[in-house]
């Protein structure tokens, strides 16, 4: 990932740019965090202890209005960056407002998540991150499960 | 794993240790048999310095051909066609040997633990899907195996803490079996977006719980419950929520 220290504070990262609401983001999910019929479901949007954002990729970013081709950009940046696109896993399409609205209304205390611009250049350019959860908070990985706009087979 | 090669390695092993103690002997025997001969204290024992020359080589002589017959003795291999196939079921039993040792450290990886929770789900468990459980984990474990850092130490003692869940509530439908990004084992049941109830087993016996449940005085509404508590004491937790009228057979 790309380092700036423009963006540290006291040692932590601060996040990047915010991303409008109304654009959508696309999740990798490998085949175990879907279920027998392929659709991701609520471990596939949960955070490992040291993670402090969801990965995804930022689907307006990569150019192209298609879905289509923005997923075949997507590929594309995953691939170069090492990920492996398993066979069985699915790229799933979040809408961020219906996401964001989702989690405030349905949570206890009214939760407020963002998504930010990550871009881990050269290779991964629409690269973004969704804050404001962490591993502990097994509820929010459900919510947005609940609320998967679209999934696709993570190969083309 | 094959406990009729385990035997037969164990004597593999022996031969082996045999032929070590042989050489043991041999390199003994050569220290103490080559040491240069005194000729001045055998002329004084007696006899001429030719005799005296003669009984030391012979004396030399001896202790040579005595290692040599503790080589006959002790050596694993030999001449004859017999022997020849002896060593050669010899060599083979220690390479057995050597591939049991490694089928032990695999399955002392957290990848040979998981595929040994699995057969005995498929030997032992009492659950009525078992069958297509023990598949789903397969399933999962190739998944695994594809993915990078999707397993951990951890990994075994959640599916152990899964299974031993899934027998106390046998009654429950077939879940969903999922492995989370921390490379535990989660299980959900979803009949109805009202009705979810999804566990995430932690390998400490924990279980991280999220239920969705409709509200019983509110029509059309959705409670939502998480937490964590022990796996022993889940169901008590989530009594309130009636999980056990959808996620079973009889109430679905």
């Amino acid at each position: 990932m790309l380092w700036n220290p423009a963006r540290c504070t006291s040692g932590r990262r601060m996040p990047g740019p915010k991303i409008s609401d109304s654009n959508h983001v696309s999740r990798f999910c490998g085949a175990m965090k879907c279920d027998d019929a392929g659709r991701p479901v609520g471990a596939a949007f949960m955070l490992r202890p040291k993670e402090s954002y969801l990965s995804v990729n930022w689907l307006e970013c990569t150019g192209p209005s298609s879905r289509k081709e923005q997923l075949e950009i997507v590929r594309k940046h995953l691939t170069d960056k090492g990920r492996k696109l398993t066979a069985n896993g699915r790229l799933a399409v979040l809408h961020l407002k219906t996401v964001f609205d989702f989690i405030e209304t349905e949570t206890p205390d009214s939760r407020r998540i963002t998504a930010h611009h990550e871009p881990e250049l050269p290779h991964d350019p629409s690269h973004s991150g969704i804050y404001g959860y962490n591993a502990h908070d097994g509820l929010i990985g459900d919510l947005i499960a609940e609320v998967v706009h679209e999934h696709y087979a993570a190969r083309s | 794993m094959n406990f009729g090669a385990s035997m037969s390695n164990v004597h593999a092993l022996q031969g082996y240790g045999n032929f070590q103690d042989t050489r043991a002997i041999i390199s003994e025997g050569s220290t103490t048999d080559f040491r240069p001969i005194d000729v001045a204290s055998a002329t004084d024992k007696g006899g001429t310095d030719l005799d005296v020359t003669r009984r030391a080589f012979e004396r030399q002589n001896w202790f040579v051909l005595k290692s040599l017959q503790i080589v006959q003795d002790f050596r694993p291999t030999g001449t004859t066609t017999s022997d020849i196939f002896a060593r050669k079921e010899d060599e083979a039993n220690f390479e057995a040997s050597m591939g049991d040792f490694a089928a032990l450290d695999y399955l002392r990886t957290a990848e040979g633990q998981i595929e040994q929770r699995i057969y005995g789900l498929r030997r032992t468990a009492r659950l009525m899907y078992r069958e297509r459980l023990a598949r789903r984990l397969e399933f999962l474990l190739d998944a695994m195996r594809e993915e990078e850092d999707s397993w951990n130490d951890g990994s075994p003692e959640s599916l152990r803490h899964m299974l031993l869940f899934l027998q106390t509530v046998p009654g429950f439908l077939y879940p969903t079996v999922t492995v989370t990004p921390s490379a535990t084992f989660r299980v959900q049941w979803t009949p109805a977006p009202n009705k979810h109830f999804a566990v995430n087993f932690l390998p400490s016996g924990e279980v991280q719980f999220v239920v969705f449940f409709p509200n019983s005085r509110h029509r059309g509404r959705i409670q939502r419950m998480s937490g964590v508590v022990s796996w022993e004491n889940l169901m008590n937790v989530v009594e309130p929520c009636k999980v056990h009228q959808w996620a079973a057979n009889a109430g679905t």
